[in-house]
């Protein structure tokens, strides 16, 4: 791979394109491959297809940048504590929007680390919801019969089904 | 095998994300959808759990409540009423479990308790005010957040050893009715709700502390009823797979009480947790939390008792804040998966 190569463009779903650092795709195997691709094809003007719509492929590439120099080197403690109060903040984004997208974009292109934190913060997302605001998050239909609700009821007394 | 968990993600992803959800929060996820109910109700969502390294362990203490809490027909006495908290070492959060059915006195005086996949299996002691010994078992389902009876113990046993592995719960040693030390065993299947009695071991062991060792059932010292208090140094071993019993020699020191204070190293080895540190020299209680420990003891007799975690094994002790809910004296405790 040529040395003098930093970054690479990639397109997004939406035929957006986008600019990634050598360092920053090295964080997923697919996008590392692409880059060699790109670096070794005599055809040095294609430009790789990521299957992530723009939106999402933003976000991705500003975790893999902010990620990279720690991931590249390692880090020291106190690094390794600034990035995970980065991450939380990273998080805070519109869930139905984007949170669904990212981990599939996460889990697409092998990133383990975007993959766990998003897993984790849509199980972190429940703390202090109602049951209809879960569903609603979650895009689930209330699908137990009016039987089964009643016979919750009666042995959830006080507990709310909605 | 569970459909549509949530529609808008690839089945392994949805169960990924359920699979982080924290305990707490199964009561309300368990009401979002039949789905959720079935898999979150599930053994395979435990064992998933396991394997990806999702479970947590959980110190389940009996410890004494504050007296505002004790119940009224107790209220006379001078003995403290016991309840069961529930501390979380990675969040250093502290809770008390809901009490067990039909106890209007508290739990029984110096029952005993073992963690069994997900849920607290706590049986015998003795009634609080009475003293007569008891059977009962009750199982706590951190799943369901509810408890419920299980099957009687086949005989009465005070202070016996307890331990547990998989869906099963094992007992040894103790002492009857006329406080005759025991040499007998049996095994409780949690899933089942079913005992069946094991071979006894070789030499009655009353006030023995039972410790899971690899896969074998230790019985830790314990003495013979006409030797009271004449601590044993060596251990009984039952072999899970074996199904039989070996001695194991020179493992506790004699004369050395095992209550609630015996550690496995992760050689094999056992310790006593009062010696790991000053601090927590007397009336010590240790319970293993995977990679952690939890230690409650006192400097010296009748001193203040100080918490305890422990990260890892061979690294000091670091003493914890403890609301004053939860400072109470802490008699045994056991660590639950879940």
């Amino acid at each position: 791979m040529s040395s003098s190569v930093e970054a690479i463009t990639v397109l997004s779903s939406d035929g957006d394109e986008f600019k990634i650092t050598v360092s920053a795709a090295k964080l997923s195997k697919p996008l590392n491959w692409m880059l060699e691709d790109v670096c070794f094809s005599d055809d040095c003007d294609e430009v790789p297809t990521i299957e992530v719509n723009s939106k999402t492929l933003v976000k991705v590439i500003e975790y893999c940048e902010k990620h990279a120099p720690r991931a590249n080197s390692g880090a020291s403690d106190s690094d390794a504590e600034e990035l995970k109060k980065w991450d939380i903040e990273f998080m805070k984004m519109d869930v139905k929007d984007i949170l669904f997208h990212i981990l599939m974009a996460a889990n697409y292109l092998h990133m383990e680390g975007l993959y766990d934190l998003a897993c984790q913060t849509a199980a972190d997302l429940m703390k202090g919801m109602t049951v209809s605001q879960i569903r609603k998050i979650f895009h689930i239909k209330n699908d137990f019969s009016s039987e089964e609700q009643e016979q919750l009821r009666r042995q959830h007394p006080g507990c709310s089904f909605d | 095998m569970w459909p549509d968990l949530i529609p808008v993600l690839p089945h392994d992803l949805a169960l990924e994300c359920l699979s982080r959800l924290h305990f707490s929060l199964y009561p309300l996820a368990s009401r979002v959808s039949p789905q959720w109910r079935h898999l979150l109700h599930s053994h395979f969502f435990y064992s998933h759990r396991k394997k990806s390294g999702h479970t947590r362990y959980l110190a389940c203490l009996i410890q004494a409540l504050p007296p505002q809490f004790s119940p009224r027909a107790l209220k006379h006495t001078s003995s403290p009423t016991y309840g069961i908290t529930v501390f979380d070492p990675l969040t250093l959060t502290w809770e008390r479990l809901p009490s067990v059915p039909d106890s209007a006195l508290g739990l029984p005086l110096f029952c005993q308790t073992a963690g069994c996949r997900g849920s607290l299996v706590l049986m015998g002691g003795w009634d609080p005010v009475s003293y007569e010994p008891l059977t009962d078992v009750f199982v706590y389902d951190f799943r369901t957040t509810k408890w419920r009876r299980g099957k009687e113990m086949p005989s009465k046993r005070s202070f016996f050893a307890m331990g547990s592995c998989g869906d099963r719960v094992y007992v040894a040693g103790g002492h009857d009715e006329g406080k005759n030390a025991l040499k007998t065993a049996s095994v409780y299947n949690v899933g089942e709700d079913e005992w069946w009695e094991l071979p006894p071991m070789s030499q009655e062991r009353d006030e023995c502390e039972g410790r899971m060792v690899g896969e074998e059932f230790w019985v830790v010292s314990g003495y013979r009823t006409e030797q009271q208090g004449m601590f044993e140094g060596w251990a009984e071993a039952y072999g899970l797979r074996s199904g039989q019993w070996r001695g194991v020699e020179g493992v506790w020191e004699r004369g050395r009480c095992p209550r609630w204070c015996v550690g496995v190293g992760k050689d094999g080895r056992l310790v006593s947790w009062g010696e790991l540190d000053s601090e927590v020299r007397v009336g010590v209680c240790g319970v293993t939390l995977g990679s952690r420990a939890m230690v409650i003891g006192s400097e010296y007799e009748g001193g203040r008792h100080g918490f305890y975690v422990q990260q890892g094994q061979n690294c000091k002790l670091r003493n914890i804040r403890v609301p004053d809910d939860f400072s109470g004296f802490v008699q045994s405790g056991c660590c639950v998966e879940i």
